[in-house]
């Protein structure tokens, strides 16, 4: 294998010094990625927005409310500063109308809070949550208030908070096993969701580096020159293979943390412990090798570059589906026809050894892994029998 | 096979269809050893997918093909390569590599050991006649069609080939860089290097061929010496000959 290392330092130094794919495959992400989330994160902050807060009623209820509301909002949402002004209308204006401290007063009244904004806007949206959870904590208050005085003309001795909240909500989190998986089981899951996710910035690459090592080589002319040199296909396959995977690594490694990097700093939290960690490393490692494998298989057999490119783009679609949907669908919860299909998706594997990790399966892991392997395995026997001279010469540029 | 035996390269009725197309339809070529032969035809005519096939990049459909002597598909191509040169015709060198880093790449391929492998570059940059520095700094998409030429030449000749097969190889080369190349591969195969050279300049051809082998729509309509050729067909140059060989039509 001598000359296949000649090959693959070949390779390393013709591919590396493809500076515009070097930087739309590593620099593009590693800066765009965590820099739209602070640039997002930013505009978002830099949002200037109005609250108009107006009182209708001038009672002493409707007072202490309105001052309590205008604490809150103070406060700002999501790091917006909000500029809230009293007595006039606004980009979000909440009205407190007349007869509301009479309403609350009474044993039984009722009243309302007026919200009024142009919709669309998230800001807005997290200005509305914040009035209502003020609004319940405030009603909340008000019932308390009540009951007291009711229970008191019944002469009854009343347990508030039992009366209010007959039935709570208590939440396990479990492993799929059964069994209690703690606190911080949630966070871990979106974890293994985002990194999941980050798996197609794994994929692209090794698609790029690959089909350049093959398709770039027959389109550039230098390939029939390198198979009248003394090395056989499967010393020129191993070569270029080794290459791509390993620029791919570096340039899987870089995305990955620019995806992590974009999630964490658009404030999601991200958990990433020891079982994923090496889930992720081995899933970043194994599909580097499976889509470098199948990507030398259908460069190799493309007759023409816009097969070539065809095929490559197919290949980068499915993996996009595959990791997409990682995000927000649970493969455990498909109907058995879907999760049939997607087993037959190498990518899927992939996804699910970082879902099996996740949940401390370390078999599941384990057997996703060895099914992705096997595709591998597969894919390699393809590309080499793909990989013939015949074949790489009769290529239409 | 006996009709083979101590040629530097031998295709005997050789058939080769691609894309549906029969573009090889009983192609043979026979070249002894220390001889510069000339493959020529007009364009299309199957010179260069009879070289593939001599090269055992393709597969004949039938025919016999022996590449010095051995079955180049066979399980001693790796071995025979290695005594063999080929240019390619329009081939480029690895644009992203200093012309040094293509030589270097080369030669490893060939060479058993890295003083080996050097002593082929130091050959290679001498007869590629380009200056060192330019070899060393500058990267082989940066040099004019000729200089990539001579480079493709020079990375094919470095480890002194039995045999060098070469694909058009003056195509894009100055009156001077040719006459240089031309020199070159006499004072080669004066010293017992082989050359198969495809070309449809038959001008050129006649000055360095010892033997010509004309194919005509897949087909060899002549093989023999340059003096056989202009006596078969009553013809003042080799050129002439072609013409009348190919009955005239154009590529």
């Amino acid at each position: 294998m001598k000359r296949a290392r000649v090959i693959f330092w070949k390779e390393v130094k013709d591919l590396s010094r493809d500076y515009r794919t070097l930087a739309y495959v590593v620099l593009l992400p590693l800066i765009a990625l965590p820099g739209m989330a602070v640039l997002a994160g930013g505009l978002y902050t830099a949002q200037q927005v109005t609250v108009g807060v107006v009182d209708l009623d001038g009672t002493e209820i409707s007072r202490a409310f309105v001052e309590g509301l205008v604490e809150r909002l103070s406060a700002g949402v999501q790091g917006v500063a909000l500029e809230v002004v009293v007595g006039g209308r606004g980009d979000f204006t909440i009205i407190v109308p007349e007869g509301f401290g009479e309403m609350v007063e009474s044993l039984d009244g009722r009243t309302y809070v007026e919200l009024s904004y142009v919709p669309g806007p998230p800001v807005f949206s997290s200005i509305e949550s914040i009035v209502r959870s003020y609004v319940a904590q405030f009603e909340r208050s008000v019932v308390e208030a009540r009951v007291s005085a009711l229970a008191e003309a019944a002469g009854l001795e009343v347990d508030e908070g039992g009366l209010l909240d007959p039935i709570q909500v208590r939440v396990t989190f479990l492993t799929p096993a059964g069994e209690p998986a703690g606190g911080e089981a949630g966070v871990v899951a979106f974890s293994a969701r985002v990194i999941a996710f980050s798996l197609f910035f794994v994929v692209n690459p090794a698609v790029v580096f690959m089909s350049d090592a093959v398709v770039g080589e027959r389109e550039r002319r230098s390939i029939e020159r390198l198979l009248s040199a003394p090395a056989t296909p499967l010393e020129v396959l191993a070569g270029k293979m080794a290459a791509s995977m390993l620029l791919s690594l570096a340039a899987a490694v870089a995305d990955s943390v620019a995806i992590v990097a974009f999630f964490v700093l658009s404030g999601t939290s991200v958990e990433v412990g020891a079982y994923l960690a090496a889930a992720w490393a081995l899933s970043t490692l194994a599909l580097v090798a499976f889509t470098s494998a199948l990507v030398a298989a259908l460069s190799a057999w493309s007759g023409s570059l816009r097969s070539a490119q065809s095929t490559s783009f197919a290949v980068l679609m499915a993996a996009l589906a595959v990791y997409f949907s990682s995000l927000v669908v649970d493969f455990d919860s498909l109907p058995a026809w879907a999760r049939a299909v997607l087993l037959a998706v190498p990518f899927t594997h992939a996804s699910l050894a970082v879902f099996r990790a996740s949940y401390g399966d370390l078999a599941g892991m384990a057997l996703h892994l060895a099914v992705l392997l096997a595709f591998t395995l597969i894919a390699v026997v393809a590309a080499r029998r793909m990989f013939t001279p015949e074949r790489l010469v009769a290529f239409k540029g | 096979m006996e009709e083979c035996a101590g040629l530097a390269a031998c295709m005997i009725g050789v058939r080769k269809r691609l894309g549906g197309r029969e573009v090889l339809r009983g192609v043979s070529l026979r070249v002894y050893k220390g001889t510069i032969h000339v493959v020529a035809g007009l364009n299309g005519s199957g010179k260069t997918t009879s070289m593939r096939v001599l090269l055992g990049f393709y597969k004949p459909d039938a025919g016999v093909v022996r590449l010095l002597g051995v079955d180049p598909r066979g399980p001693r191509r790796t071995e025979v390569l290695r005594r063999v040169g080929y240019v390619p015709e329009d081939a480029q060198p690895y644009e992203r590599l200093t012309g040094l880093e293509n030589l270097r790449f080369y030669a490893r391929l060939y060479a058993d050991s890295d003083e080996e492998a050097e002593r082929l570059v130091e050959r290679a940059a001498r007869i590629a006649g380009l200056p060192w520095e330019v070899l060393e700094r500058q990267k082989a998409g940066s040099y004019s069609r000729g200089m990539r030429r001579r480079l493709l030449l020079a990375a094919a000749l470095m480890h002194s080939p039995e045999l060098l097969v070469a694909d058009e190889p003056m195509s894009g080369l100055d009156a001077v860089a040719a006459f240089k190349l031309r020199r070159l591969i006499k004072s080669l195969a004066a010293g017992g290097s082989t050359f198969i050279i495809t070309t449809h300049d038959l001008r050129e051809a006649e000055e360095i061929a010892d033997r010509v082998t004309f194919i005509h729509r897949g087909v060899t309509v002549f093989e023999g010496s340059v003096s056989e050729a202009l006596e078969a067909y009553s013809a003042g140059s080799l050129e002439e000959a072609f013409v009348r060989a190919v009955g005239g039509e154009e590529g």
